[in-house]
């Protein structure tokens, strides 16, 4: 049969443990708090068990009378204990993470572009405006730079389209390479015991949901507005960074609003 | 309170919740494990130190109040003395 209090403080480490914002820096702090309560768990033990109750119900009776694991490892939380400030390294770290994610997304609007041109036209996603004339210098650019086209405008769409895929695409390589290195340095820095803290999670998650959620916001407006207006052409370049953008403002917000509900959960103390 | 407990000399967090227990005479009931936050943010807060006791044989850590904890207590004190006066009027009044 397991031990409740060993129950107990595996979910309370556990609990204290899951918090994506926790700073390394506490795994001390943590590490205490476990120590103290298994202390004063085994204390309470002892004392019933002093006064005639079997072990395992008074070990029942310590984990009862220490309360909810959830309402422990909340408070621990609120204390300091596994959670982050706002510092200039973290507002740092933080900058450099979200770099990385939103060039990612820049790449993901690249990989969409690239399927709006084969579902509904290259000209969907990068066609000149209409009414736009081609000298015949440029259109021999265009023939040369994509060539194959039977007009101007269609070599012209082609190589305007091969950008918009190509350089999104790139910017989704770049913001990898930079989540590697962000975290091939949280490794290296973890195990020198040195701080890799981000700002608190709720504020990075607002943070990343205002920003995508602006930038969503205009980019749709952009092409909804070019295609009431009869200029369909090219404006599924900015629908495709638009939906990313919503995709990753509708992740931020689950995101805060998972944050937001713990803390809900956390009860003001009342014994200071 | 936690304040108050630990002015009469250092103890650690179980001795700290009884004695809170048995001062309010039953009053404080808490859910025993929510006091070591509280003991925690007071120590990050400067009015506690805390450290591991030596010579046990569990890990246990011991809290004592520090100047700031003393001056940080007794202005509370007399804060309460005048609210708990003024409450103590009002009712008065009312009866």
């Amino acid at each position: 049969m397991s031990d409740p209090i060993d129950d107990y403080l595996d979910a309370l480490l556990f609990r204290l443990l899951d918090d994506p914002s926790r700073n390394y820096d506490d795994a001390a702090a943590i590490r205490r708090a476990v120590a103290e309560s298994e202390d004063h768990l085994r204390e309470t033990q002892r004392v019933a068990m002093a006064g005639g109750t079997g072990d395992v119900a008074a070990a029942q009776l310590a984990v009862e009378r220490f309360g909810s694991v959830d309402d422990v490892a909340g408070r621990f939380r609120r204390s300091g204990t596994g959670r982050s400030d706002l510092t200039l390294g973290s507002v740092a770290r933080t900058l450099w993470l979200m770099t990385g994610i939103g060039f990612v997304a820049i790449g993901i609007s690249g990989v969409v572009a690239e399927v709006f041109g084969e579902v509904w036209g290259q000209a969907f996603v990068a066609a000149d405006l209409p009414g736009v004339t081609y000298t015949p210098a440029r259109c021999a650019q265009y023939a040369q730079l994509a060539p194959g086209h039977a007009t101007c405008e269609q070599a012209a769409t082609a190589h305007h389209f091969g950008e918009v895929v190509q350089y999104r695409v790139a910017a989704g390589v770049l913001g990898l390479l930079i989540l590697l290195a962000y975290r091939v340095w949280v490794h290296l820095t973890r195990r020198r015991g040195r701080s890799t803290a981000l700002v608190p999670a709720t504020l990075l998650e607002t943070a990343g949901a205002a920003l995508f959620g602006v930038a969503a916001a205009a980019l749709l407006l952009i092409s909804v507005g070019q295609e009431a207006s009869g200029m369909s052409a090219g404006s599924g370049a900015y629908l495709s960074a638009g939906l990313v953008s919503l995709l990753m403002t509708g992740t931020f917000a689950l995101l805060l609003v998972r944050s937001a509900s713990r803390m809900d959960h956390q009860v003001p103390d009342s014994s200071e | 309170m936690l304040l108050a407990v630990l002015a009469s000399g250092p103890a650690h967090g179980y001795a700290v919740i009884t004695d809170l227990h048995q001062r309010s005479g039953g009053a404080f009931d808490l859910p025993e494990g929510t006091v070591y936050p509280a003991l925690h943010r007071l120590e990050r807060a400067g009015l506690l130190t805390s450290s591991w006791e030596p010579g046990t044989t569990r890990r246990r850590r011991v809290y004592a109040l520090t100047a700031k904890g003393h001056r940080s207590l007794a202005a509370e004190r007399k804060q309460w003395k005048v609210f708990a006066g003024g409450v103590n009027l009002v009712l008065a009044g009312a009866s």
